[in-house]
Order: structure tokens, then C-alpha cells, then sequence
């Protein structure tokens, strides 16, 4: 239940995360990119007002087509109502650019792919004389695919780091949990630093919980009920193995063996708390009287 | 900068100039450092450019551009799919390297040579750094440090290319020019 909790609350919180980077970095990418590029077309339409200046239009036109090599969609150079350049990618039809020179516009617009793409419009930086005018458009249909990037990186990267705190308060609880079922409740037997609860299955040994198979805690429950006691055979079998017919004293023999194997892995020498009594059987006595001390 | 101008002159007259009206190593000269202006003006554009990118493959466009100029089409990072002619295209500092040893090594005032030599190298020194910056911007990845490379290649093309008004002694093509131009056209002017 605990688990189940703590992993809805880190899945929400994890989708919150993404959902914040998605959208924070979506539009600061968008926002760089229109600065960068607002900064670039306009170091064009500078250097495109200095050749229309000194009349060198073979510049113009190679600048302009140079452009299209990268981003550029196409690039236009009005003047004095004159398109002085118009270089454009094959397949590409700029829109009519604004009839208001005077004020520069970026706007991200749709390409009839539906990829977008930004449509810059600038006056040229001319003093005196016409006016003129840069359009360009920047292809922008990167955008999608970073923050579609962004995004899997954000849910791997959340994912990765909820998976590490489940497995982490998995380790944790399975850890804590003896402690906490031995804590509360009152042991059902106390032979020393033995404790067996009945309700919660459970076995410790100096606080120190012993995992045990049904059958294996059912023969040490039954050793336990009374400690000292030696019970035979034909007793363990009948407690043990009730509605087995096959069950013989090879089985009896093998578990006690388990038993003492998972009691000596908890604490060693605690194999001698299940003595054999040859003849007769087997009996369980107090890690006292094997020799056991808390450490 | 009277001392590079007083230099060349003592130099211009002892190889000939006085006599000869067309000075041809000088002519030469000047023309050669007109023609390398263009060129760096055009790569000083690039560069701002490729500082200004809006994409890192704009960038490197942009960063290779200013190699091709500054290499020519022999350089060993040409790269023909961003130059602009397929003709050969010799580059801003091999033409520089090519004037300086156009200087001529005898006659004249031997001081005045080696300054015009010292600036000639000192403009060179300046488009090699201007190269090694370029070529970094070139194969950056990622924008913003390639954005930095460029702002250096920038900073030792601006001062290769220089302004009229400023000392030469450090090189400058520009204000080479301004000091060289006149002697070309003084003495090149029919006389009285």
C-alpha cells in the first residue's frame, strides 16, 4: 500500500517535471531562436543597406543565396519598390510582406508541410533616399523535434530517478519491516534471544529476522512450544506433514538440517539451539544454552 | 605613423620610383591590398554572421566561409561546397605572405623595407590567428561556444583589416592602404 502510494505521488510527480521542462523549454527555445535570428537577419540588412549604397547588387544576390545553404528558406531585398534580390529554395513561396517598412515583425508561420518556419520582415537601415526592405524566412521545423527530445530525455531521466527511489524505499521497508512487526507486537514465544510471532510468521533472533519457509517456521514452532522438550519423529511428522502420507523421517531430517542452516545464517553457532537427541529425536534449547550471547 | 610613411617613401625613391612613374612593386602592392580588403570585409561579414547564427549548421556555414577566404582553394580546409565560385581562389593570407616577399630585398633603405615587412607579417600573424578561431567556430557543435570562436576570429580580422586612422606599425591593411595609396597616385599623376 505504501509502495503503491509513494509510486503514484513520484508518477505525478514525475509527469509535473515533464510537463514544466516541455513547456519551459518549448517556448525559451522559440524565444533564443527568434532572438538569434531577428540579430542575424538584421547584420544582413545592414550589410544589404551598405551594397545598395555603394550599387554593389552582385554582392547582394550572392549573400542572399548564400543564406539559403542554411536555414533560409528565402531572402528577399526590396528598394524603392524594386525587388533587388529574391532567392528562394525550390518549392518555396514567400507570403506578401507587410506594406509597413518602417516596422520590423517576426511571426512563426506555417510551411504548407505543416512545419513551421519564421518569417522576418526589417526596414534597411538607410538614412536618407527610398526605403526598402528585408524578408527572410528561417526554417524553424528543428523546434518541434528539441523539444520532442527534451521531453524523452525529461520522462527517461524522471522515470531512471523514480525507478532509483522505489528500489531504494523497497530496501528500506524490507529492511524495516521485521523491526516493526517484532516492535509492536508481543511475541508469541521468548526463549532468550529467540522470538517467534505467530500472527505475523515471524522470526528473530536477536532482533535479527530469520526467513523461514511455512514448514521450516511450523517445526520450529512446534520445537519452541516446548523448549527442552524432545519430540520424535512420528511427533514432527504428524505436526509438520498432517495430511501427507509420504512424508517420512528423511523429510523430518532434511528440514531440521534447513532450519538450523537459516538459524546459523543469522547468527553462527545458533545451528546448536536444535539439538539431536539420538533415538529419540529433537529438541530445541535457548541460545543462552548454546553458547549465544547478544552482541 | 610618419615614420612607416617616411620609410616607404625613402624606400619607393631609391628602388626607382622617382624616375619610373609607375612604381610596379608598389602599384602591385597597393592593388593586391585593395583586392584583400574586399576580401576581409566579406569574411568580417561571415564572421558577424556566424556570431549571430540562429542555428549551429548556419554557424558552421557560416565559420567555413570565412576558412575558404581566408585559405583560398588550395588551403587544406577549403571546402567547395560553401564557396561561391568553383575558379581557384587564392586566400586573403597567402596573398599576404605573396606581398611580402614582393618587397623588394635590395635597394632602398634597408630599415624602411624591414618595417613594411614587419607590418606586412604583423597583418599575416593577425589572419592566421583569425584562421585558427574560424576553423574552431567551424567544427563546433553546439552554437554558443562556436558563437565565442567567432567573436575571436571577429576581434583578429577586425584588427587585420585595421581602420585609416590607425597606427600601422602593428599592420592593418587599411591603414597601409591609406598610406601607401597616395604615393601610388602621386607618382602615377601625369606632372605639370
Amino acid at each position: 500500500m505504501v509502495l503503491a502510494v509513494a509510486a503514484l505521488v513520484l508518477a505525478v510527480g514525475t509527469g509535473l517535471a515533464v510537463w514544466l521542462i516541455a513547456a519551459r523549454s518549448g517556448g525559451q527555445e522559440l524565444a533564443e531562436f527568434e532572438e538569434r535570428s531577428l540579430a542575424y537577419a538584421s547584420a544582413f540588412a545592414d550589410a544589404a543597406a551598405a551594397w545598395i549604397a555603394a550599387g554593389n547588387r552582385e554582392m547582394l544576390t550572392a549573400a542572399a543565396n548564400f543564406m539559403l545553404l542554411g536555414s533560409a528558406l528565402f531572402v528577399q531585398v526590396s528598394w524603392d519598390g524594386e525587388l533587388l534580390a529574391d532567392e528562394r529554395l525550390p518549392g518555396v513561396s514567400p507570403p506578401e510582406a507587410p506594406s509597413d517598412t518602417d516596422r520590423e515583425t517576426v511571426r512563426l508561420l506555417d510551411l504548407p508541410s505543416g512545419d513551421k518556419y519564421l518569417d522576418i520582415v526589417l526596414p534597411l537601415p538607410l538614412k536618407e533616399g527610398p526605403r526598402g526592405l528585408v524578408h527572410i524566412g528561417l526554417d524553424a521545423s528543428w523546434l518541434g523535434a528539441a523539444v520532442r527530445g527534451r521531453i524523452l530525455l525529461a520522462v527517461g531521466v524522471g522515470v531512471g530517478i523514480d525507478l532509483l527511489i522505489l528500489v531504494a524505499l523497497l530496501l528500506v521497508l524490507r529492511r524495516l519491516r521485521p523491526a516493526k512487526a517484532g516492535e509492536g507486537t508481543q511475541p508469541s514465544v521468548e526463549l532468550g534471544g529467540l522470538r517467534i510471532y505467530d500472527d505475523g510468521k515471524l522470526v528473530t533472533l536477536y532482533g535479527e529476522p530469520v526467513r523461514l519457509s511455512p514448514k521450516q517456521f511450523t517445526l520450529l514452532r512446534l520445537l519452541a512450544s516446548s523448549p527442552g522438550k524432545v519430540f520424535s519423529d512420528r511427533e514432527i511428522l504428524h505436526a509438520v506433514w498432517p495430511d501427507s502420507r509420504f512424508a517420512n523421517s528423511k523429510d523430518v531430517k532434511q528440514y531440521v538440517y534447513l532450519l538450523r542452516q537459516r538459524l546459523g545464517r543469522v547468527r553462527p553457532g545458533a545451528e546448536g539451539m536444535i539439538v539431536t537427541v539420538p533415538g529419540f529425536g529433537y529438541k530445541l534449547i535457548s541460545p543462552d544454552e548454546a553458547g549465544l550471547t547478544e552482541r | 605613423m610618419k615614420r612607416l610613411m617616411v620609410a616607404v617613401l625613402a624606400l619607393a625613391a631609391v628602388s626607382g620610383v622617382a624616375v619610373h612613374p609607375q612604381p610596379d612593386w608598389l602599384v602591385g602592392l597597393v592593388a593586391e591590398l585593395e583586392a584583400i580588403e574586399g576580401d576581409l570585409e566579406e569574411a568580417l561579414y561571415y564572421c558577424a554572421l556566424a556570431v549571430l547564427a540562429p542555428t549551429a549548421e548556419d554557424q558552421r556555414l557560416f565559420a567555413q566561409r570565412v576558412v575558404n577566404i581566408l585559405e583560398g582553394s588550395e588551403g587544406p580546409h577549403f571546402d567547395p561546397r560553401v564557396a561561391t565560385t568553383e575558379e581557384e581562389v587564392p586566400g586573403a593570407i597567402v596573398r599576404l605572405r605573396a606581398l611580402i616577399v614582393a618587397v623588394p630585398e635590395e635597394g632602398g633603405n634597408p630599415e624602411a623595407r624591414a618595417e613594411l615587412k614587419f607590418a606586412l607579417k604583423n597583418t599575416t600573424a593577425f589572419l592566421a590567428l583569425a584562421l585558427e578561431a574560424a576553423l574552431r567556430g567551424a567544427r563546433s557543435r553546439k552554437l554558443l561556444p562556436g558563437a565565442l570562436h567567432m567573436r575571436q576570429a571577429y576581434a583578429f580580422l577586425f584588427t587585420a583589416l585595421g581602420a585609416e586612422g590607425s597606427p600601422a606599425y602593428l599592420g592593418g591593411v587599411r591603414s597601409l592602404l591609406r598610406r601607401l595609396a597616395p604615393l601610388v597616385e602621386s607618382h602615377s599623376s601625369p606632372g605639370p
